[in-house]
């Protein structure tokens, strides 16, 4: 993990060259009348360095939004440019380079592999990116959980097996780390970690964070939070005093 | 439709594929049941029905007064009844071919009491033509014979005309065997015809000799039969055999027995390959279901409503896979029965529809379903609702491999292929299951190559270790030893040597097996006496070589003395007062036939006859290198002195036409197993991925290549399948060997003869069978929803 200083949240909304572009992004699944209108025409700006909640209930959008971010599942129309790449131009194998390169991922449900110990899983994708040697350890650091390095996910529990799914995320060093639900299967203490270390790794590396949550709670730490209702943004705002993760309850 | 029930059928068509592949297992494993069990109980009754019809005998008395015999065995109350007759082994000429045949007598006017034939075409025996003989029918076959056409055979004044009066079938030579020892006989090169007394009585005597046929009655008691062989060897018989010997029926039951262990191996290998395919999906379906067991449990379904759900699941795939088996088993029953008794020329065939094997082969299936979905079931069943509703935890268990702490290098591997190796233990009873597959698969596979393999060599050591000559040839006369190689000249012959065959009673104690005593010249050319231990054997004088099946059936070891019965009258000079004994000197290892062997002159002694320079009724020729077989066999038969000539490489082709319809079997099972073993790796392969769709498409939404997943997936089901072929191959060289020695008699020496291609065949056989079962599985990953690990758990 190469951990740069500078690009921090200091400055939201307002840095020079956006890490994601949206512009009229629309997502329909199904077609005719029976099409369901995911997206519907969002266009926003998100900074590099920029830690963002995207804040909505179940079915407004925001995990499909986060899907077509990551080049997941293709937008219906509209362009998407991230990292500064066009998603819509790049094929398959391409969108497979994009997404070790250019973004990490942290599920609600860890999705670890139970026969690797923690760092051994992180190690899997340290060597999928050709990492320096270290990496994997240093990314198993950074969250925290140096002295549970070698232990097993079924040893673990929920917060410390997110921690590895953070760390393996963060291994490929991407300049933007996309989370969904990361606390959704935590409790509250365990939960605060885990965004902690997220809020850590945004701050330290100017690495730009979208959230996707359904827990209006957390949005009081991000730097920015956007609302979605029926595929559409209806309010994004910039929090003026984000508070500490470990302020954060619910 | 219950609500559950419409689920089952939904569950069943999302994984259409799996069930699909376990249903045709199911339908294969009860066909080949109801086909062959069917088919075994049709032959039976076909061969059976038969035999009452023409009152096979259930023991034939070899030699002897025929009537003192006769006599003193109507004595016995087991016995429905007694007949007679000569039998006479001759040249026989029909139209420009000449061949070694057999005159067997019948009554001139009605049936005898025992070995009856009956009319196919034309007439009886009619006691105002002396010369009218009835042919039988694979004679009347290979020669084109009909009513009113003659033949010629050789009598003591010289060749006597025979008019053909009808043809018959003849239980005795339902298959045409010249003997036990000649089981194989080229067509065109044997041959039976049926006489009456008085044709019989003109035949040279040498070539006679009398058989004494018994039926026994219907409240026969066990051990009857071997108390009246005893009986009759104490009445002055040469040598006795019982129906279950008889050459013919022998043969047929070697088939017919084939049939039995087909008609339980087989299905018991298919069905427990669908159960094994059956017991794992489902068990990835239960831990998938986990959640919404949990919810029925909790909403009051009870534990038996859960167990039965699951168990429908067996039930409905068995009984889809049985039914249409059980239906297309009985009609290929009825068919292989036609084609078999047609091709054998058996005049009745009885096809019977058996409503007890359709009760069965559409029972083995949901049973067979039932039984493997009875462990998901239960543990269905017994999941606490509380329990289900905490959520998934990590699948399977952590820990360094098995084979990273027998190697510690293997510690230093790249993360992905030290999750390969992992992945092997993380769910052991899928491995396990993966691993019992792979051995049944390979056993499938390896038992048929094996079969093959088998065959080939034995016929190899038959027909070129041991029968180093090209040709018998069966003199008209008898001619002094030294005066063979003259008269048996011609162009292509390279090498003569006289061969003295004596048929007579090998006797150790209690314990006699009639056969045929080869007397070969001192230091012979024409047949190698292999032993079982490679080596070689030459037997001197007053020294016997048997063949190794004796070892068993006379109990006798090599240094042994024995007693040598000849059959009487069978050689011209008649057998010496007393019997000889030889000394065992080895035995030889001879697929076909058991005999024994002695030197030429030893073997005149037995028949009676000088033993310097004896005359021999036969010799073994052995053709010039580049010599036209076929040109050199009719120059030879065109010769005064030569009465028929068998070539050896007719009996191979002929060996080798019947491996034709063997290889055929053996093709169809190896589909067959081929098929079952993609049924079943396809199966625990795509369980080895659903389980870890979320894994890998977490890997795949991380960056991760699907070509990278996809090798580490074949790494996985690779070493399993490695690991499955070593039990595999293992376990399938022992069944083999069980397999081969249940068809072992001393008829055929079936030892099993595998070569080292065929282990390496089979295990390349089964890992691109596990390559190819998996490419539906890598196809999955290929196209696993990366969305839908965000939006859901995947199941």
């Amino acid at each position: 993990m190469v951990v740069t200083e500078g690009r921090g949240a200091s400055d939201p909304g307002r840095a020079a060259a956006p890490a994601v572009r949206l512009v009229d992004v629309r997502k329909d699944y199904g077609s005719g009348e029976l099409a369901v209108r995911a997206l519907r025409g969002i266009s926003l700006d998100i900074a590099t360095g920029q830690f963002v909640v995207l804040l909505g209930p179940s079915g407004s959008g925001k995990t499909t939004l986060m899907n077509v971010v990551g080049g997941m599942e293709p937008a219906t129309s509209g362009t998407i440019e991230v990292a500064g790449r066009r998603l819509a131009d790049l094929d398959a194998e391409a969108l497979t380079t994009f997404r070790r390169e250019s973004v990490g991922f942290v599920f609600q449900f860890f999705n670890l592999i139970p026969t690797l110990t923690a760092l051994e899983n992180v190690q899997l994708v340290a060597e999928l990116v050709a990492a320096p040697d270290d990496a994997a350890r240093r990314a198993v650091e950074a969250v925290g959980l140096a002295e549970r390095a070698d232990h097993f996910p079924g040893a673990m529990s929920g917060g410390e097996q997110q921690r590895v799914a953070i760390a393996r995320a963060l291994v490929k060093d991407p300049p933007i780390l996309l989370c969904d639900e990361p606390t959704g299967s935590l409790d509250l203490d365990t939960g605060r970690q885990v965004l902690g270390v997220l809020r850590d790794v945004s701050r330290a590396a100017g690495r730009t964070v979208m959230l996707v949550t359904h827990n209006s709670a957390i949005a009081a730490m991000a730097d920015r939070v956007i609302r979605l209702r029926s595929g559409e943004v209806v309010d994004d705002r910039l929090v003026p005093e984000p508070i500490a993760p470990g302020a954060v309850t619910w | 439709m219950n609500l559950l029930r419409r689920s089952l059928i939904r569950d069943i068509r999302g994984r259409r594929a799996q069930f699909v592949a376990i249903g045709a297992t199911i339908f294969l494993g009860v066909t080949l049941f109801a086909a062959s069990f069917d088919a075994f109980q049709n032959l039976n009754a076909s061969y059976h029905g038969l035999y009452d019809r023409l009152a096979f005998a259930d023991l034939v008395v070899v030699g002897g007064d025929p009537d003192t015999i006769a006599t003193r065995l109507r004595a016995e109350a087991s016995v429905a009844a007694v007949t007679t007759r000569s039998v006479a082994d001759l040249p026989i000429t029909v139209g420009g071919d000449q061949f070694l045949g057999r005159v067997v007598e019948l009554p001139a006017d009605g049936e005898p009491a025992v070995d009856r034939v009956t009319v196919l075409r034309g007439s009886g025996l009619d006691p105002g033509r002396e010369n009218g003989v009835l042919v039988e029918q694979h004679m009347a076959a290979d020669f084109d014979l009909e009513p009113g056409d003659t033949i010629q055979v050789a009598s003591e004044t010289g060749w006597r005309t025979a008019t053909v009066l009808g043809v018959v079938a003849s239980a005795e030579y339902l298959w045409p065997a010249r003997s036990r020892q000649e089981v194989l006989v080229p067509p065109g090169e044997f041959g039976v015809v049926f006489a009456g007394p008085t044709f019989v009585s003109s035949l040279p005597a040498m070539t006679r000799h009398p058989e004494t046929l018994v039926r026994l009655g219907p409240d026969a008691p066990d051990g009857a039969l071997d108390d009246l062989a005893r009986a009759a060897v104490d009445a002055g018989a040469s040598s006795t055999y019982t129906l279950a010997d008889q050459p013919s029926n022998a043969a047929l039951q070697e088939d017919v027995s084939g049939f039995g262990e087909m008609s339980l191996a087989f299905p018991l290998l298919f069905l427990g390959a669908g159960a094994l395919a059956m017991s794992v999906l489902l068990g990835r379906m239960v831990a998938t279901h986990r959640g919404q067991i949990g919810v029925l449990r909790a909403s009051g379904f009870r534990r038996r409503t859960i167990l039965w759900h699951y168990m429908g699941f067996g039930l409905l795939i068995g009984i889809i896979g049985s039914i249409p088996g059980a239906i297309i088993g009985a009609l290929a029953a009825a068919a292989i029965t036609g084609v078999y008794t047609g091709v054998l020329t058996i005049p009745t065939a009885v096809v019977e529809f058996r409503p007890l094997t359709l009760v069965i082969g559409v029972l083995i299936g949901p049973i067979a379903g039932a039984a493997a979905a009875f462990g998901p079931a239960r543990r269905a069943a017994s999941t606490s609702p509380a329990e289900a509703m905490r959520g998934d935890g990590p699948v399977g268990r952590g820990g360094a491999s098995l084979a990273e702490r027998l190697v510690p290098p293997l510690r230093r591997l790249p993360t992905r292929w030290r999750l390969a190796i992992r992945s092997l233990g993380r769910n052991r009873r899928r491995s396990v299951t993966t691993i019992v597959g792979v051995a049944l698969a390979t056993s499938l596979i390896f038992v048929s190559w094996g079969m093959i393999d088998t065959v080939e060599v034995l016929l190899d050591r038959q027909f070129v270790q041991i029968e180093r000559s090209d040709a018998q040839v069966v003199l008209t006369q008898p001619i002094a030893a030294d005066g063979v190689a003259g008269a048996v000249e011609a162009e292509g012959v390279a090498a003569v040597e006289p061969v003295l065959e004596v048929p007579a009673a090998i006797v150790a104690g209690d314990e006699r097996y009639g056969t045929s005593l080869a007397g070969l010249v001192p230091g012979t050319t024409m047949r190698s006496l292999i032993t079982p231990a490679g080596g070689v054997v030459s037997p001197a004088d007053g020294e016997i070589v048997l063949g190794r099946a004796l070892q068993g059936l006379l109990h006798v070891a090599v240094g042994d003395e024995i007693t040598i019965e000849p059959v009487a009258d069978g050689q011209s000079g008649g057998a010496p007062s007393g019997h000889p004994s030889l000394r065992v000197a080895g035995f030889v290892d001879e697929p076909l036939g058991t005999r024994a062997y002695t030197t030429l002159a030893t073997a005149a002694s037995i028949a009676g006859l000088p033993t310097s320079n004896p005359p021999v009724p036969a010799a073994l020729v052995r053709f010039a290198p580049g010599a036209d077989p076929g040109a050199v066999s009719d120059r030879l038969t065109a010769l005064p002195a030569v009465a028929a000539v068998v070539e050896t490489r007719a009996l191979y082709d002929l060996a080798q036409q019947f491996l034709g319809l063997f290889y055929a079997f053996i093709g169809v099972t190896l589909v067959l197993g081929g098929i079952m073993a993609f049924a079943l790796i396809f199966n625990t392969l795509s369980a080895n991925v659903t389980e870890r769709a979320v894994e890998l498409t977490a890997l795949r939404a991380l960056g991760m290549p699907s070509a990278t997943i996809g090798r580490i997936v074949t790494a996985e089901n690779v070493l399993l399948t490695v690991i499955g072929l070593v039990p595999g191959l293992i376990f399938a060289y022992a069944m083999a060997a069980v397999f081969m020695a249940s068809f072992s008699s001393d008829l055929f020496q079936f030892d099993l003869a595998v070569r080292p291609t065929t282990f390496a065949g089979t295990a390349l056989a089964i890992l691109v069978v596990a390559l190819l079962s998996q490419v539906p599985s890598l196809r999955t990953v290929r196209r696993l929803d990366l969305a839908k690990v965000v939006r859901e758990r995947a199941t």
